[in-house]
C-alpha cells in the first residue's frame, strides 16, 4: 500500500489532466492493477462531477442596484479623496518648500527685508535732522575717551586720589558716571596736597527722557536752569515722524544743554527726572584739581617775582637797568594775567555743571482717560485706510517676489517628490 | 479585452458609469463565488457589493498585469475570507443551510429532462456537497470553488490567489481529500463500503 500513497496524491492531478504523459501512463498502469486506487479515482471523479453540477446561479435582481448605489455613495467621497491624494501632499510639500526657501532667502539676504523696511522709514529719517544722533555718537566717544584716560591714570599709580574721588563722587546721582583725571603726573606728595585742597571737579550729566507733553516739559527744563541761577547754553526742538503703529499724532523731540551752579547739580537732575520717564542717565566729572593747583602755584610765584621786580625797580638808578626791569615786569604781568584768566575759566566750569537733556515725546498711556478726538476724524480714517492698503500691497509684493525666489527650489523639490512617489508606486506594484 | 481595459482606464479617471459596466460584466462570477463561500444569498450580495466597492476605491492600484476579472476576483476572495474569519471570532458561524443550499432551486432544474426521482436524488447530492464545502477551511473552500465548481485552470487559480502553480497543485489535491472526508462523515458518499477499506 506504500506505493499507492504516491499514486493517490497524483489522482487529483490526473483527473484534471495535469500530469505529464509519462506520469499518466505509469498511473494508468497502476490503476488497472490496484482496485483500491481505481475506486478512489472513481470516488474523486464523482465528487468533482457533483461539484461541477453545482451550477452557476443568477444573482438576485436587487444585487446590481445595491452595488451601484453604494458605489455612487462612495464615488463622491472617492473623487474628493483622489483629488486630495493627488494634490494635497505635493501641494503641502511645495508650500513647505517655499516657506523654507523664503526663510533661507531672508536669512542669506537680509537686504530685502531692510529695503522694504527703509522704504517706510526713509522719509521721516530724512526729515529729522541727523544731528542728534551724531551728537550722541560724539558724546559716547567722548566719554569713552575719558574712561580710557581714567584707566591709564589709575594704572599710573594714583590710587589714593582715585579712591578719594570716587568717594566724593558718591553723593552725585551717578549712573555709570566716570571720573577722569585728565593729566595725572601724580607724585604721592602732590596727591596729599591735592587731597587737602578743595576739589576742582567739572560735573557733566547726560539724560534721555520720554515725556507726554513735550512743549510744557521742554520749557520747564529751560526755566529750571534759569531759576537755579544758571542758563541755557543751547536748545533745539523738532518734529519727529512716527511709524504707522503709533498713530497719526505728530511727536516732538528736542535737545537742551543747560548750565547750572554746581550746588544745584544733584537737585536739578532729580527735578528733570521727575518730568517723565528717564531712559538714559549718565554723569561724569572732570577733576582739574591738580592743574588748578599748578597754575595757582605758578601764579603765586609770578606774583612774588613781580613783587621782587618792583622792589628792584625802586632801587635801580641806571636808565638801561630800569628799562630792562620794566620789560621783565611786563612779561611777568602778562603771565600773571593769563594764569588768572585760566583760573577764572576753571572756576566758572567748576561752579557751573553741564546737563545735556534729550527729550522725546511719546503717546500718553495709562496716565489719563483718552477722549475721542473729533477733529479731522474723517481725514485720519482716510489716511489710516490708505496706509493699511499700502502695507497690504507691500505684503502682496513681498509674497509674489518671495514665490519667485522659492519657485526654482520648489519645482526641484516637487520633481524629486513626484519621482519618489512614482518609484514607490512601481515598487508596490 | 481592450474594451474592458478602456473601461478600467475610464474608471481610474473616476468615471463611475464605466466602472458600473465592469460590475455588470463581472458581478455574476463574483456573486457565485460569494454564494459558495458564504453559503447564503444575502451574504453573497453583501460580499459582492463589498468587493466591488473595494475594487473601485483601489482601481488606481490595478496595473493591468492580470485581467481585471482576476484582479476583482482576488479582492472578492480576500473579502470573503476576511469576513469568514471575523465570524469565526465572534462565533456567528456556522452558516449551514439545510433548507435550500442552492438558493432558488427551480432555476437549476428548468432544462433537465431527468426523471423526477433522479432529479430529487441529484438535488439531494448537490445539497450535501454544498454542506460539505461549507465545512471546509477557508483555504480549501476557495480552492474547491475555483477549481471544481467554477472549473478554472490551475494557472488562473494561481493568479487569483497569488500562489505559484506547485502550491496550487498540492492545495487542490489536499482540498479534495478533505472534501471527500467531509462527505464520508456525512455518510453521503455512494461508495461508503469501498471507502472504508482505503
Amino acid at each position: 500500500m506504500e506505493e499507492c500513497k504516491v499514486y493517490r496524491e497524483q489522482l487529483s492531478l490526473y483527473i484534471d489532466g495535469m500530469l505529464t504523459q509519462q506520469e499518466s501512463l505509469v498511473l494508468e498502469k497502476h490503476i488497472k492493477e490496484c482496485k483500491d486506487c481505481r475506486e478512489e479515482l472513481d470516488l474523486l471523479r464523482e465528487m468533482v462531477e457533483n461539484c461541477q453540477s453545482l451550477e452557476e446561479m443568477e444573482p438576485p435582481e436587487h444585487l446590481y442596484p445595491m452595488i451601484a448605489s453604494s458605489l455612487r455613495r462612495s464615488g463622491k467621497r472617492t473623487a474628493v479623496n483622489n483629488i486630495r491624494k493627488k494634490w494635497l501632499k505635493p501641494g503641502l510639500v511645495s508650500v513647505a518648500a517655499m516657506l523654507l526657501v523664503a526663510v533661507a532667502v531672508k536669512g542669506i539676504m537680509p537686504n530685502i527685508q531692510k529695503q522694504l523696511a527703509t522704504q517706510d522709514m526713509a522719509a521721516p529719517a530724512a526729515e529729522a535732522p541727523a544731528a542728534d544722533t551724531y551728537s550722541i555718537a560724539e558724546n559716547r566717544e567722548f566719554s569713552f575717551k575719558m574712561a580710557e584716560e581714567t584707566g591709564r591714570a589709575g594704572m599710573a599709580g594714583a590710587g589714593i586720589s582715585d579712591k578719594d574721588m570716587s568717594m566724593e563722587g558718591a553723593d552725585m546721582p551717578a549712573d555709570g558716571g566716570t571720573f577722569s583725571v585728565a593729566q595725572a603726573p601724580a607724585g604721592p606728595g602732590e596727591q596729599l596736597i591735592a587731597a587737602q585742597h578743595e576739589r576742582k571737579i567739572i560735573k557733566n550729566a547726560e539724560m534721555s527722557i520720554e515725556v507726554e507733553d513735550f512743549n510744557r516739559q521742554f520749557d520747564a527744563v529751560q526755566r529750571m536752569a534759569e531759576e537755579a541761577g544758571g542758563y541755557v547754553e543751547s536748545s533745539r526742538s523738532y518734529v519727529r515722524k512716527h511709524a504707522v503703529a503709533e498713530g497719526d499724532r505728530e511727536f516732538m523731540e528736542g535737545n537742551a544743554v543747560i548750565r547750572i551752579p554746581n550746588i544745584e547739580f544733584g537737585g536739578c537732575i532729580e527735578r528733570i527726572s521727575s518730568l517723565g520717564k528717564v531712559t538714559n542717565r549718565s554723569t561724569y566729572g572732570n577733576d582739574i584739581t591738580l592743574q588748578y593747583m599748578d597754575t595757582e602755584t605758578r601764579l603765586k610765584s609770578k606774583q612774588v617775582q613781580q613783587q621782587r621786580l618792583i622792589e628792584i625797580l625802586s632801587k635801580a638808578e641806571r636808565v638801561e637797568d630800569i628799562l630792562n626791569i620794566e620789560n621783565e615786569l611786563n612779561r611777568v604781568r602778562t603771565e600773571i594775567e593769563s594764569y588768572g584768566t585760566q583760573l577764572r575759566g576753571w572756576d566758572n566750569l567748576v561752579q557751573y555743571s553741564t546737563i545735556n537733556v534729550f527729550m522725546t515725546e511719546v503717546e500718553p498711556k495709562d496716565t489719563q482717560v483718552s477722549v475721542l478726538k473729533m477733529d479731522n476724524l474723517w481725514d485720519r480714517m482716510k489716511r489710516g485706510f490708505i496706509r493699511t492698503t499700502n502695507a497690504l500691497m507691500d505684503m502682496v509684493e513681498v509674497i509674489i517676489v518671495g514665490v519667485g525666489y522659492a519657485l526654482p527650489v520648489a519645482i526641484l523639490i516637487g520633481a524629486v517628490y513626484l519621482g519618489w512617489l512614482k518609484f514607490r508606486r512601481n515598487k508596490t506594484e | 479585452m481592450s474594451a474592458e481595459l478602456e473601461l478600467v482606464e475610464r474608471s481610474k479617471g473616476g468615471d463611475l458609469a464605466a466602472f458600473e459596466e465592469l460590475v455588470v460584466m463581472h458581478q455574476k462570477k463574483i456573486y457565485n463565488l460569494g454564494y459558495r463561500m458564504m453559503g447564503s444569498e444575502e451574504d453573497a450580495c453583501d460580499m459582492t457589493q463589498e468587493a466591488f466597492l473595494k475594487a473601485f476605491k483601489s482601481i488606481r492600484k490595478f496595473n493591468g498585469k492580470s485581467s481585471f476579472g482576476t484582479w476583482v476576483y482576488r479582492i472578492a476572495v480576500n473579502v470573503c475570507i476576511d469576513e469568514l474569519r471575523k465570524r469565526k471570532k465572534v462565533k456567528l458561524y456556522p452558516v449551514v443551510h439545510n433548507d435550500n443550499p442552492e438558493g432558488d432551486g427551480s432555476k437549476l432544474i428548468a432544462d433537465t429532462e431527468d426523471l423526477p426521482e433522479e432529479r430529487i436524488e441529484r438535488q439531494e447530492t448537490r445539497k450535501q456537497v454544498q454542506r460539505a464545502i461549507n465545512r471546509l477551511s477557508e483555504e480549501h473552500r476557495v480552492i474547491i470553488i475555483l477549481r471544481d465548481i467554477q472549473g478554472r485552470s490551475y494557472q488562473e487559480i494561481a493568479n487569483i490567489l497569488g500562489l505559484n502553480i506547485g502550491t496550487v497543485k498540492s492545495r487542490i489535491s489536499r482540498a479534495r481529500q478533505s472534501l471527500k472526508e467531509e462527505l464520508i462523515k456525512q455518510g453521503e458518499l455512494k461508495f461508503q463500503d469501498n471507502v472504508k477499506t482505503v
